[in-house]
């Protein structure tokens, strides 16, 4: 038997943890450090990059566009995304393993390549690059996530819960209205922020299809030129995970919430 | 009021073919029912046999290959399922879990018309029928298999069906609250008065609820007719082994008189009344006789239109006493006799030689089933028509 003191189960956990983590709590920790030099030893306590960075007009307005650039693309990705998947779920036609593999395709393309693409597309199509060619390249990428999170939730109820709802007198969008959207709704909204957060962070695409207005990951990277705002950089990246992980929390307490579907047994 | 209130005539139904690329399956072939208002109507026969295609077809999911179907002799092509006047009771029950029962049992379009206060009524209406007031504010989930079926029930009731189609309501029930639901289910359909269209595998509980039956098998019906003719007239050898347990034995014909034809079977002879067969001598013929119609009896006791045998097996099944009789020619028959006690009752060990009796009219000359092109729709035969 194994002794109760040593568990080889928690060394693992701990050295996975300090994998991913520990960067993250180093940017934390500097966030409130007292010098413009990212290195120990650390100088002393402040929030003084906090309070500058709400005077940092341009980086604020960065934020700003990657609000509105997520807002929108995962808005657009989510009514595409569940629509697909009612397709694949719901119906029957020609082709549809090769329509499920093909809108899968953007997870395993690379996003640089997908960014190439893209701006060969919209160069061609004399389409200006701004935050609408971003905002289009990011519904592509997200796509593929609100496909699979929506699928999975509709695979998961009888499609004939629809069925009585049209033998009850609804027509097919009163069923939709009335029983597909609302059961699904926790996964819809889980898919949504899903989405938000691939846009929000999302570099490669958005570095191609940029025009004179720029994303926040874009903004940061330009601003790592100048030492001195390194502080602000780093003081708005801890928020931004303080941010996500709320995110995170919420997407998956909506994927777990509702009822349980038709398909568990009764009691 | 209209003769029928679902009239079915040679209705088709091919799944697949050239649309979806895979390989057509027939489900239903040339189907004929007509309906009567009022009526509790069985579909009846082993699972792929139709029935639930058939059922489907009633309620608009599936779109007949070819053929015609009428409800309230209204032609029912290219109407939707939410403007036919059927409701379905689905084998899963299919209860939104996104809403509590009251508003399970409210969901039909016909109840959200009505003003609040008379939805409301009527909703707890809907659940008195069903014995379940005052389960309004549960969830459905939160229910007993039986409670979600009669929510499924008050739900399909609320919005006042002409016909009410039930796929297999109780298969998912255990056997005592299965006889009690049958019980329930035929009483409130005598109250309700609305015909009831019911799919099922299980005989006994067709034979139990319903005033017709249609015996299907393999997408045709084989026989239309009221428990009664269904178990002691069996059209066909499908439908006679379906249908309880029956001994079915080959003989061919030696002597034909008055009504009777006199088979003759390992080296014995047995009398099988013709009831209009066409029969001729040397004729091969297959017979039925049900167990509970065979007498089994000491071989000197016996005397006219038996069969002799050695008893391989008896079992005792409390009610009855079931005895496995072997012939001389290797085949066995079953009898099936109560244990009434007293005089009546005898003692027969296995090993002893013992006689079979019964009386001519109890057994059954049955047509045999012919190739499927040339369909089993001539064999269908109604009784009351």
């Amino acid at each position: 038997m194994r002794r109760a003191q040593f568990s080889p189960g928690a060394l693992y956990y701990a050295l996975m943890a300090a994998f991913l983590y520990l960067p993250l709590l180093l940017l934390v920790v500097f966030s409130f450090n007292d010098s413009p030099t990212l290195a120990f030893p650390l100088k002393g306590f402040t929030t003084r990059w906090y309070g500058e960075l709400l005077l940092a007009g341009e980086l604020l307005a960065a934020l700003r566009n990657s609000l509105l650039v997520a807002a929108g693309a995962s808005l657009v990705a989510t009514v595409l995304g569940t629509m697909a998947a009612l397709a694949l779920t719901r119906f029957e036609f020609p082709g549809k393993g090769a329509f499920l593999a093909l809108a899968a395709m953007p997870l395993v393309i690379p996003y640089v390549v997908l960014g190439v693409a893209l701006l060969i597309a919209f160069s061609q199509a004399g389409i200006k690059l701004s935050l609408w060619t971003v905002g289009l390249g990011h519904v592509v990428v997200s796509v593929p996530y609100v496909l699979l999170i929506v699928m999975a939730r509709l695979a998961g109820f009888e499609a004939n819960l629809e069925e009585a709802a049209m033998d009850l007198g609804e027509s097919y969008w009163g069923a939709l209205r009335r029983v597909t959207l609302p059961m699904a709704g926790p996964a819809l909204l889980a898919a949504y922020l899903n989405a938000f957060t691939t846009s929000f962070d999302e570099f490669a695409l958005s570095f191609f299809l940029t025009g004179s207005e720029t994303t926040l990951p874009i903004y940061l990277y330009s601003q790592l030129r100048f030492p001195a705002r390194l502080p602000l950089v780093v003081a708005l990246a801890a928020l931004l995970i303080v941010g996500s992980l709320l995110v995170l929390l919420i997407s998956e307490w909506l994927r777990r919430l509702g009822p349980p579907s038709g398909k568990e047994p009764a009691l | 009021m209209n003769e029928y209130a679902v009239e079915l005539r040679d209705v088709v139904k091919v799944y697949g073919g050239r649309r979806s690329g895979a390989r057509a399956v027939p489900a239903v072939r040339k189907v004929s029912l007509a309906i009567r208002p009022g009526e509790f109507f069985t579909l009846l026969g082993p699972s792929g046999c139709g029935k639930t295609t058939t059922l489907r077809l009633i309620a608009g999911f599936e779109q007949p290959s070819a053929g015609e179907l009428l409800i309230d002799g209204r032609p029912m092509q290219a109407v939707a399922p939410n403007q036919r006047p059927v409701n379905t009771v689905f084998q899963n029950y299919a209860l939104f879990p996104h809403l509590n029962v009251a508003r399970n049992v409210g969901f039909g379009k016909r109840v959200r018309a009505l003003p609040r206060a008379e939805q409301e009524r009527q909703v707890a209406q809907a659940l008195e029928l069903v014995r379940l007031a005052g389960y309004g504010e549960r969830r459905t989930w939160q229910l007993s298999g039986g409670q979600q079926q009669r929510v499924a029930l008050a739900r399909a009731l609320a919005n006042r069906p002409s016909v009410l189609l039930l796929d297999e309501p109780l298969g998912a029930l255990d056997l005592k609250l299965r006889k009690q639901m049958q019980s329930e289910l035929k009483q409130l359909q005598s109250r309700v008065g609305i015909t009831f269209i019911y799919v099922t595998h299980d005989q006994e509980e067709a034979l139990t609820m319903s005033d017709r039956i249609a015996v299907m098998a393999e997408g045709h019906v084989l026989q239309i007719g009221d428990p009664l003719t269904i178990y002691e007239h069996p059209a066909t050898r499908f439908v006679a082994e379906f249908i309880g347990e029956t001994n079915l034995l080959d003989a061919t014909v030696d002597d034909l008189y008055e009504g009777l034809a006199c088979l003759r079977l390992a080296g014995q002879e047995a009398q099988v009344p013709l009831n209009g067969t066409p029969l001729r001598h040397g004729q091969h013929v297959c017979w039925s006789v049900r167990p509970e119609r065979l007498l089994l009896l000491p071989p000197e006791e016996a005397q006219s239109n038996l069969l002799r045998g050695r008893l391989r097996e008896a079992v005792y099944i409390g009610t009855d006493t079931r005895f496995v009789v072997e012939l001389p020619s290797g085949e066995a028959l079953v009898a099936r006799v109560q244990n009434t006690g007293g005089a009546g009752s005898r003692q027969f060990a296995p090993g002893d030689e013992v006689a079979l009796c019964w009386r001519p009219e109890d057994a059954r000359l049955l047509v045999e089933e012919r190739g499927q092109a040339q369909g089993y729709e001539l064999l269908t035969i109604d009784k009351e028509r």
